[in-house]
């Protein structure tokens, strides 16, 4: 039986998609069988961050209309043949989710995989919904600023009613020179205003936006990244393991910021 | 019995058996004595007065009450309901008190509005609205929107919007020092915040 977890926000931008397909990734390289899906329907991206809009025949909402099989809409990923997508429709609208029929395709999909990721589209009307209907699991994603602060915090309360109690928190974007000219909120503040226990946190990395554009995971594109790193350690809290917090203030710097006044 | 008064443990707490045969004055004094000996013992205690079938007059009961409240000791006659002496938050006043009690954080978009108190086990959220026509209970930080009739206590206040009856806050307490138990009251037509277990007030300066 796998374990159903969406990954959501609240509000837009703050790297949920990238974190879906990133995490199904490194899932997937500790030896998982991993199914990632996109619920935003209408809006579809999961495809082209993971580099496989080439691929894509059959959506959920096939699915769920009966035009075909789960196995059908399936798409297995380019290098990692443990990692699957099941593509959203982009025809359709949030108003064509049939919730109850996406429930039973993920609790289809649960006897054969080990992770199921459901990536959620911003907003909490139907397609929030319809993405944590099936969850028994959450990943916040947030990153340090006020507003995705208290989005996220609105989410959680929805997601708590739900009776999903499993929550956990994703730092996105943390640039540790901001923080540390206090200049933008940092990781203590968040975990201290949401009170969720802090997962993981991703610092600020250009090879992030540099892989998600050329539509290639960044195990792939830069294995040895501060973020992929993250990522890595992320996937490996998720499945148990007990592992330490990077430590962000360690990593090098150039001569000048020696000068830099802080 | 050849003493005024006898303090005895018993199942209910401490019990002051007084003899009944000695007047008013003797009694005060022996009193008086021995809690001014025993401040440290006697201090925050409440205890349970056995008259003996003594009936004490309005007026000496307001001197016992004023006598034992000068040692923050409060006391209640056996049998009666009345408590007299220090006023503490008493259980069988809360149990009066219409309470509507929140087990978890309020978040962002949760809402409460209560024809009475209302207890919070968890913080209040930025966007979390609290509406009591009595009391808030806050075992958590106050972030949000609280509209209270009479007090909030809290265990720290960092309030967007807050009102105590019809009067709204003006300015909250530094950031700094906004994680420190409170209560907030009306005093004199303004909001005050008292740090709980320090007698300053925290009154805001024009």
């Amino acid at each position: 039986m796998g374990r159903t977890i969406v990954v959501t926000a609240g509000k837009g931008g703050v790297g949920k998609t990238t974190v879906t397909a990133n995490l199904g990734a490194l899932l997937t390289k500790l030896g998982n069988k991993v199914v990632v899906v996109d619920m935003d329907i209408g809006l579809r991206n999961l495809d082209v961050v993971m580099g496989l809009e080439n691929r894509v025949v059959y959506n959920i909402m096939d699915v769920s209309d009966g035009k075909c099989k789960i196995n059908q809409a399936l798409v297995r990923d380019k290098t990692l043949p443990g990692l699957f997508l099941l593509p959203a429709s982009q025809i359709h609208t949030k108003k064509d989710i049939n919730i109850d029929k996406i429930v039973e395709i993920i609790s289809i999909i649960e006897n054969s995989f080990d992770y199921i990721l459901l990536d959620s589209p911003a907003g909490i009307e139907k397609g929030f919904e319809s993405a944590s209907a099936p969850a028994k699991e959450a990943l916040i994603v947030v990153t340090p600023d006020v507003s995705s602060v208290r989005d996220a915090d609105r989410v959680i309360g929805i997601l708590e009613n739900r009776g999903i109690l499993a929550i956990s928190l994703i730092v996105n974007r943390y640039d540790i020179n901001l923080v540390n000219r206090k200049k933008m909120l940092n990781a203590d503040s968040v975990v201290d205003i949401l009170g969720l226990d802090l997962i993981g946190m991703i610092p600020e990395d250009k090879s992030v936006i540099e892989s998600t554009n050329k539509g290639e995971l960044l195990v792939n594109y830069a294995n040895g990244s501060p973020a992929n790193k993250a990522f890595e350690n992320i996937s490996r809290r998720i499945e148990g393991e007990d592992v330490p917090f990077l430590n962000f203030n360690s990593q090098r710097r150039g001569i000048f910021s020696l000068f830099r006044r802080r | 019995m050849d003493k005024a008064a006898i303090f005895k443990g018993s199942k209910e707490g401490i019990v002051l058996l007084v003899n009944p045969d000695l007047d008013f004055t003797s009694i005060v004094n022996f009193l008086s004595k021995t809690l001014e000996e025993r401040k440290l013992f006697f201090s925050g205690a409440s205890l349970l007065l056995d008259t003996n079938d003594r009936i004490f007059s309005e007026e000496e009961l307001k001197n016992l009450g004023s006598l034992f409240q000068k040692y923050g000791v409060s006391f209640r006659i056996k049998g009666e309901e009345k408590i007299y002496g220090t006023e503490f938050l008493n259980l069988s006043n809360l149990q009066e008190e219409k309470m509507a009690v929140v087990t978890h954080t309020m978040r962002s978009g949760q809402s409460i509005k209560f024809d009475g108190s209302v207890v919070v086990l968890g913080d209040i959220n930025e966007g979390a609205e609290v509406n009591a026509s009595k009391n808030v209970y806050i075992f958590g930080i106050v972030r949000g929107i609280i509209n209270a009739g009479e007090k909030i206590i809290s265990l720290g206040f960092q309030p967007i919007r807050m009102s105590i009856g019809r009067k709204m806050l003006e300015v909250a307490p530094s950031d700094k020092s906004y994680r420190k138990p409170r209560v907030a009251e009306l005093e004199n037509g303004e909001i005050v915040f008292k740090v709980i277990g320090e007698k300053k007030s925290l009154r805001r300066k024009e």
